[in-house]
């Protein structure tokens, strides 16, 4: 389940986001997929000579499903289903003030 | 570097991420041309919620200068000085409050005059960051920042999708300077607070949400307070919903929220499992700062005092990535951005560091 979860960027310590961000012209979308900064550059290239050149067909889905401009990230039911996994819930732990005494029984006392 | 600058033009297209350049068009003194606005789409231009938050932007600022385009599908916004004051709204029902709120906040603390905002509408739904967590993790970040002083926001009339009937008042006080940002140690999670609020429905909705959810968030920390916040009469609005707004607070402030609001056919438990689940995906992604507030903190860091500024930040999302790209536009800043240490259980966190550009609030001395 912990690996089922993991961020799609799995080599987020070993990339170079100041020259990602500030020195190409990937997208967000193609950085934070993990896009190599050469095929995404060759992709933007080719789709903007196509462009050109040829009329472009938008797709209907594309148009019903418009990305908003909004700071709320979308939480999907789906997604958070791997957090049923005790294994997943047990993995964060140390992120808490407990988990060195793991003195969690008395919580009732404290409920609003 | 003053809030009164050149007046360059910058260009940009597309209709995405229009309220950060409208934001930093405004902070910087720069005109913005913003074209291609859905051109492609059957429907071209900007929608009407997009109209609105241009007036409003238009209402709170003297002088400012908005042209839009026959087709809608371009705008040119020409700054003129953050004026603050009394300003009533009316939000349109496609969007919530949250939605003209944000942007307002990053501007409202470099207003000639303390902002007195009030704003009708939809309080809370499941696109934009809901009242409670405006109210009670959005504002605290400012506090980061140096402002606090009468920093308030004051939910009057609660107003669930989709007929609204909410009202929130947004109260913020001036200030000359922000202070530089040195916010690098997460620490643990300490406590866990929400706000569980039900309106036009069964009062009981509020409290099965709330037990839903401490059975996923009780086996980590006692110090859990999740508050039952039911509205009645005029005061709840003219819909019913229900929603649950959870965060979760570390030893050294760091905030981490998530939320979830009803949904046709969901049940309120499945409703606050979602919320709590959604909270522990936060935690994880680890930082000093949520998905949620990661444009807001570094936005400020950037008009902080001429010192260097750092915070630890989870990995970033595409509007933290453009906001980036459009700062360096607009102000000739650019971040480091480095691996942080990270071996508790947190995702893979940055560091990211800046050099203030010293903004001063010159509509501040002018008054």
């Amino acid at each position: 389940a912990r690996e089922a979860f993991r961020h799609p960027v799995r080599d987020v310590r070993r990339r170079d986001w100041t020259r990602l961000i500030y020195l190409t012209s990937m997208s967000p979308a193609q950085i934070l997929r993990g896009d190599s900064p050469f095929t995404a550059e060759e992709h933007n290239e080719i789709g903007s000579h196509d462009d050109e050149n040829f009329l472009t067909v938008v797709s209907s889905a594309a148009q019903v499903e418009e990305v908003l401009d909004s700071t709320k990230e979308v939480v999907k039911a789906g997604e958070m289903k791997v957090w049923e996994s005790e294994e997943l819930l047990d993995s964060i732990r140390g992120l808490f003030i407990t988990d060195a005494s793991h003195d969690v029984g008395s919580s009732e006392a404290v409920d609003g | 570097m003053t809030s009164a600058q050149s007046t360059s033009l910058l260009h940009f297209s597309g209709h995405q991420h229009l309220r950060t350049r409208l934001v930093l068009s405004i902070l910087s003194g720069k005109a913005v041309k913003i074209d291609k606005i859905r051109s492609d789409d059957q429907n071209p231009g900007l929608r009407d919620y997009e109209v609105s938050l241009l007036r409003l932007l238009e209402r709170v600022t003297n002088g400012t200068i908005i042209e839009i385009s026959v087709t809608g599908t371009a705008v040119l916004l020409r700054p003129g000085v953050i004026a603050g004051g009394p300003v009533t709204h009316e939000c349109p029902l496609s969007r919530s409050v949250g939605y003209f709120l944000e942007p307002v906040i990053m501007l409202a603390p470099f207003s000639k005059k303390p902002l007195q905002l009030t704003l009708r509408g939809i309080t809370t739904d499941d696109k934009d960051l809901s009242v409670d967590l405006i109210r009670t993790v959005t504002l605290p970040h400012l506090q980061l920042f140096g402002i606090s002083d009468g920093l308030e926001l004051r939910i009057k009339k609660r107003g669930s999708p989709p007929l609204g009937g909410g009202e929130v008042q947004f109260l913020c006080p001036i200030v000359k300077q922000v202070k530089t940002l040195n916010f690098v140690d997460r620490g643990k999670i300490k406590r866990i607070r929400g706000i569980s609020h039900a309106v036009r429905v069964n009062p009981q909705f509020s409290n099965r949400m709330i037990e839903a959810a401490r059975s996923v968030l009780n086996r980590y920390i006692p110090d859990i307070y999740l508050y039952s916040d039911v509205y009645k009469g005029e005061d709840s609005g003219k819909s019913p919903g229900y929603a649950l707004s959870l965060l979760a607070e570390s030893t050294t402030g760091a905030m981490h929220c998530a939320e979830a609001t009803s949904q046709p056919g969901v049940a309120p438990e499945d409703t606050a499992l979602l919320a709590a689940r959604a909270l522990l995906a936060e935690v994880r992604r680890g930082g000093c700062v949520d998905r949620a507030h990661q444009v807001l903190v570094l936005l400020f860091m950037v008009l902080g005092s001429e010192d260097v500024g750092r915070c630890r930040i989870g990995v970033p999302t595409e509007r933290t990535i453009q906001l980036l790209r459009d700062v360096k536009e607009y102000f000739g800043t650019t971040f480091k951005i480095a691996p942080a240490d990270s071996s508790d259980g947190a995702e893979q966190e940055l560091l990211f560091s800046c050099y203030g550009t010293g903004y001063v609030n010159t509509n501040r001395t002018l008054a």
